[in-house]
């Protein structure tokens, strides 16, 4: 969901404030923010606007037919059907909407297919009006933010559900699981690769175009030399890694000279660290 | 010679950076917020490449591996300023005592030897903020030089070595370790005397609200009247139940495929 079709502004990101970037603000140890001086201010520019689009609304009513006898006959306090899709006019003014947790998975597993079933769309609902709002607040501050993320977490907890009663369904009925197979594949240059795998009407040896799209593995002698290379690559870095993380071991001995060495050995595995804290490096008295 | 002696000069290495820093577990609980959305705001991740095969797994964020006194997720946090370009080595502990609300006395610095009950905690630099202890008085000036306040601020303590934790018992700083109960709760017990040293209520707090049983409901929260168990174990799949509650019936028989 974090993926946003943006086109690239270079440095400009940094400038504005996304909706990413619009986080709460800390009440703990949180400094006087000019934000929170101007909310009076807000409110009364909110109410003034909308006085005056209501003022808008009558003038023009007046001067079209159809839209007097629409303003006649729809009540002025019945909530009209398009706000489901926004934000509740109470939580307007709010700089913070305090909600509850996600749809855990063993609440969701009380419940039947069909309570199931209603509460998807309850949730695809609640996400839509959020990624909305979302749009509207893009160079604002969004007021509870983390509701997105909750409201799609308990969406991802109700998929893996039902994915559990239908396979074990299937394991019941079939013997195997009722899900889309994966297995590793050898491409062409000699990499494995998980394949998530596809229902097709022909076979694979009739499909050209998917052998063209997934070329198979062929011995060759470009090959072997891409994969020592390649191999070799990876080893450097390994090393490159090793020594850096001996860096920091060091580094650490030095600040803190009683530090847990069994612990830094659990973390550090490939290190010898009693070697290392003897030696000149961890023991010098100057910070770096 | 002179002018191959720079050449000859061997490079000093740039200081090593330290591991990068992860939001610990005791803030977590405190945050109260999605584990996702912790992380993003963390990292201040402000784009990130869509998924597909033509683009490179790769993200823009301003994160710079400093955790301040503020809270890591919070809004304009140190973690944007530019000035930061610090990222400090943390002592790697086995194991966590420290928590809100507890009697800690203080072993360094002015107030040495001072009690008072633990504020602020911050595990990923493994600090602890006291109360009315360890702290320095700042004056805020006007643009005139003009001094028209004075703030008192505590200032945070390192863990395993300048604050200690205190004994209900004898009211005297001691080691502590976990252990267990007969009934299997893990508690704090100080190694001196053998007592157990409970926790305070505020270990419940989050960023929200003080206590679970405070917290004001939303309109659009699910109350508990209606967690019932509605769920009936029957041999059908999810989509099967839901065609027969719509009168759907499948007579089309399906074409030969292959999977591959």
């Amino acid at each position: 969901m974090v993926s946003m079709p943006v086109k690239y502004f270079g440095t400009l990101l940094n400038a504005v404030s996304s909706p990413l970037r619009s986080f709460r603000p800390a009440l703990v140890n949180a400094k006087a923010r000019c934000i929170h001086t101007s909310s009076v201010w807000e409110k009364e520019s909110v109410s003034g606007d909308q006085k005056s689009t209501q003022d808008v609304t009558v003038t023009t009513a007046k001067d079209t037919s159809i839209a007097e006898t629409t303003s006649e006959t729809a009540p002025t306090d019945s909530p009209h059907p398009m706000d489901v899709f926004f934000e509740p006019k109470d939580n307007w003014d709010k700089l913070d909407i305090v909600v509850g947790r996600p749809w855990a998975k063993e609440d969701l597993r009380l419940k039947s297919n069909s309570d199931l079933h209603k509460l998807w769309y309850v949730l695809l609902k609640e996400r839509n009006m959020l990624l909305t709002m979302r749009e509207i607040f893009k160079f604002n501050i969004i007021p509870g933010p983390e509701r997105l993320y909750k409201v799609e977490e308990s969406m991802k907890n109700l998929e893996d559900v039902v994915r559990e009663r239908n396979k074990a369904y299937f394991e019941l009925e079939t013997g195997e699981s009722g899900e889309r197979k994966c297995k590793y594949e050898l491409t062409r240059i000699g990499l494995w690769r998980m394949h998530k795998m596809e229902q097709h009407t022909i076979p694979k040896r009739l499909n050209k175009k998917w052998l063209e799209k997934y070329p198979q593995y062929i011995e060759d002698d470009k090959v072997d030399e891409f994969l020592t290379l390649y191999k070799e690559k990876l080893l450097n870095k390994k090393k490159r890694n090793k020594v850096r993380d001996r860096m920091i071991v060091e580094s650490l001995f030095r600040r803190f000279p009683n530090v847990d060495k069994q612990l830094l050995q659990e973390t550090y595995p490939e290190l010898d660290i009693e070697e290392i804290s003897k030696s000149e490096k961890a023991s010098s008295p100057t910070v770096q | 010679m002179r002018f191959t002696l720079p050449l000859l000069a061997r490079r000093l290495r740039p200081p090593v950076a330290p591991p990068e820093i992860k939001v610990s577990e005791l803030t977590k609980k405190y945050a109260n917020l999605p584990e996702k959305y912790i992380e993003d705001a963390t990292r201040g991740v402000t784009y990130r490449t869509p998924r597909g095969i033509n683009y490179r797994p790769k993200e823009q964020r301003t994160f710079k591996n400093y955790v301040g006194l503020e809270r890591p997720w919070a809004f304009e946090s140190e973690n944007e300023k530019e000035d930061i370009n610090y990222s400090p080595f943390v002592e790697p502990l086995r194991h966590w005592f420290f928590f809100k609300g507890d009697r800690v006395q203080v072993l360094v610095g002015k107030d040495a030897g001072k009690q008072g009950l633990v504020e602020l905690v911050i595990p990923e630099r493994n600090w602890v903020i006291v109360g009315g202890l360890n702290g320095e008085v700042e004056s805020n000036k006007d643009e005139d030089g003009y001094i028209y306040s004075y703030a008192y601020t505590e200032r945070p303590l390192l863990v395993p070595s300048q604050v200690a934790l205190v004994d209900p018992g004898d009211l005297l700083p001691t080691e502590v370790e976990w252990g267990y109960t007969e009934t299997g709760d893990k508690v704090r017990v100080s190694v001196r005397t053998g007592r157990i040293i409970p926790l305070s209520k505020k270990t419940e707090e989050t960023h929200q609200y003080k206590s679970p049983a405070n917290y004001v409901e939303n309109e659009k929260d699910t109350t508990a009247a209606n967690m019932k168990v509605t769920f009936k174990p029957r041999l059908t799949t999810f989509e099967m139940e839901i065609a027969e509650e719509l009168g759907i019936t499948e007579d089309r028989i399906p074409k030969k495929t292959y999977w591959y």
